[in-house]
């Protein structure tokens, strides 16, 4: 659906350069829901914004399905047409690729002095629609949302769940087959981000709209996102099904996305203290134990325990559900003779748990 | 009515007909410079917001020349303008006194100050709605009478009415130096035949007008804030 080829962006102000954006390539699926996570200030917001041209990459190009390709070379933007015609890219290119994706923000941006209807009706207008079809679209959209019963109030008399209602109706309005999602949910509540989080799916279900999604809480991702991208210092550095990086973390940003989310971060904070808590035995191990959709169901825990009579003290052990599919992990202490301790490891990766030795109580 | 006011201000009743007529005129420049100034301050406030280097539509020349021809104009006392301006309003108007004389001035005088209230009436919207409204499809023209002119309103009339309530204050002063209307009268009637009686109306009248626009400034700023209380039947 979306094709990112080579991004980059350049910020310049007088006295500093700063690249947002470094040859990123991204691929995104019909219908898919993309997540890009990162820290503020990694490029993710910059990265979303050259997909509908809110800014222009300094190099690069994308490329929609159905739409065309747009392509910035040498400070100047040109569009590829599906049959391949290159001419050069004017605001009236710009405006029909935007018109064609919707997007939806922190801050939910609707106009305060409009009603929710107005807000709503704001794409449609000036498009050629007579009074009566808009009026049908925006009482459709207002039920897609769930909010029918708000139709006349302003924005100042909603909660922000309700706000990012109207944003999301509004952005649908044009019917576009791709939603930019820039950090959605993080001025909600709990309640309100889980609602619109199920609202997006219902969305991605029901109309097949492909969601990207920025975010920098894995909470959002988790239970969002099939695919995800990482990204530092304004490049890509990991991406892949969100499954496999959870299960599977390879750099030390994605690892620290994941452990927090586990709650493994804590059990680091435990260890730095030298909590009773977690007070290791002389001839323990401290291992990390990740349990994958194969293994997770298994009582492979007792199991290893008697046959190499070892103990295995559980620190902690957590379960996530990511697309349906369970992942656990598990921090143990292994306690017993060394080649017990051995075997028992040894055991467990043979029964597809993942097994990290924790050196040093340095959980990474 | 003249023969209402005539026991506390003796001097108005005698010179009645001169007190009506400076009335009028202080009304007539306040119109017609009001209303040039205020086209012109509009379309020059929304020039500079949409060609500012972080405007939706930057560009450097036309920015660097507006504001600067509202920085120098701005940075003339308005007692120096009128006289500076003289020629220029022969030049225009055929005459520099009386009421034709003083729109030229006026408006000079008027421009900059609304400008700069414009200006920052539309720097108050928030830069997410105009990102929301790119995002839609929005072009410039879009964007300046659906999401600047639009929200902007309330702080619209603001500006308004502290610019109209300044050009009360200018019509005065260009009274002093022949313009006629209410600032004439009360220096050549008042101050200079030492009648207070004169001066004492003017500073009334003014007051009144003053009040009344402030009122209606306020009462319209009000009604298009949008909060439940004025709401629309959808």
């Amino acid at each position: 659906m979306i094709e990112i080829r080579n991004i980059n962006k350049t910020f310049k102000t007088k006295d500093l350069t700063v690249q947002a954006c470094k040859d990123v390539s991204l691929s995104i699926g019909d219908s898919e829901i993309y997540g890009v996570i990162g820290y503020s200030g990694a490029g993710k917001s910059t990265l979303v914004r050259c997909i509908n041209f809110l800014e222009i990459p300094s190099s690069g190009e994308v490329e929609i399905k159905g739409f065309g390709t747009i392509t910035s070379r040498n400070g100047k933007l040109y569009y590829r047409s599906p049959e391949g015609k290159e001419v050069i890219c004017t605001e009236k290119h710009l405006k029909k690729l935007r018109q064609g994706i919707g997007m939806i923000f922190q801050h939910f941006n609707l106009l305060d002095r409009s009603t929710v209807y107005e807000n709503i009706a704001y794409p449609l207008k000036h498009k050629g629609k007579s009074k009566k079809e808009i009026d049908e679209r925006v009482r459709e959209l207002l039920a897609l949302v769930d909010l029918s019963d708000k139709i006349a109030s302003y924005p100042s008399e909603l909660s922000g769940g309700q706000k990012q209602r109207v944003a999301i109706a509004r952005a649908l309005a044009n019917n576009p087959k791709i939603l930019l999602s820039d950090e959605a949910t993080s001025a909600l509540d709990p309640d309100a981000t889980e609602s619109i989080l199920n609202l997006l799916k219902k969305l991605n279900k029901e109309l097949g709209l492909t969601i990207v999604l920025i975010t920098h809480e894995m909470a959002v991702i988790k239970s969002l996102a099939q695919r995800i991208a990482v990204m530092e210092n304004g490049q890509v550095v990991e991406q892949g099904n969100v499954y496999d990086i959870f299960s599977n973390p390879q750099q030390k940003i994605t690892r620290n996305f994941v452990n927090a989310s586990s709650g493994l971060a804590d059990i680091q904070e435990l260890l730095d203290q030298k909590d009773s808590v977690i007070k290791p035995k002389a001839d323990s191990q401290l291992v990390k134990l990740v349990f994958n959709k194969e293994c997770v169901g298994d009582a492979i825990i007792s199991e290893t325990s008697i046959k190499f009579n070892v103990k295995l003290n559980i620190i902690t052990a957590n379960i996530e559900l990511l697309q349906g599919n369970p992942l656990g992990t598990m921090m143990v202490y292994v306690e017993g003779e060394k080649d017990s301790v051995q075997g028992a490891l040894t055991h467990l990766e043979k029964c597809h748990v993942k097994v990290k030795v924790i050196e040093n109580e340095r959980i990474d | 009515m003249k023969e209402l006011i005539e026991p506390w201000f003796p001097y108005v009743a005698a010179y009645w007909k001169e007190f009506i007529k400076a009335i009028a005129s202080t009304f007539q420049m306040f119109f017609i410079a009001g209303l040039i100034a205020f086209i012109l301050g509009f379309v020059f406030g929304v020039v500079l917001t949409v060609t500012k280097p972080d405007g939706i539509k930057p560009r450097r020349v036309i920015y660097r020349i507006v504001d600067l021809v509202i920085n120098i104009f701005r940075s003339i006392p308005f007692i120096i303008l009128l006289i500076f301006l003289i020629p220029l309003t022969r030049a225009i108007m055929g005459t520099a006194v009386g009421v034709k004389g003083a729109v030229v001035p006026l408006v000079f005088g008027c421009i900059p100050f609304f400008t700069r209230q414009v200006e920052s009436a539309l720097a108050n919207i928030d830069a997410g709605k105009v990102e929301a409204a790119r995002a839609m499809g929005s072009g410039t023209l879009g964007i300046i009478f659906r999401v600047y002119l639009h929200e902007a309103v309330p702080d619209l009339i603001r500006a308004t009415t502290i610019t109209a309530i300044s050009l009360i204050g200018l019509t005065t002063m260009a009274g002093a130096v022949g313009a006629g209307g209410i600032g004439s009268f009360a220096i050549n009637y008042g101050q200079n035949q030492h009648h207070q009686d004169i001066v004492n109306i003017c500073v009334i009248i003014l007051l009144i007008l003053v009040s009344l626009i402030q009122g209606i400034g306020n009462f319209l700023a009000r009604k298009t804030t949008n909060r439940g209380l004025f709401r629309k039947k959808v």
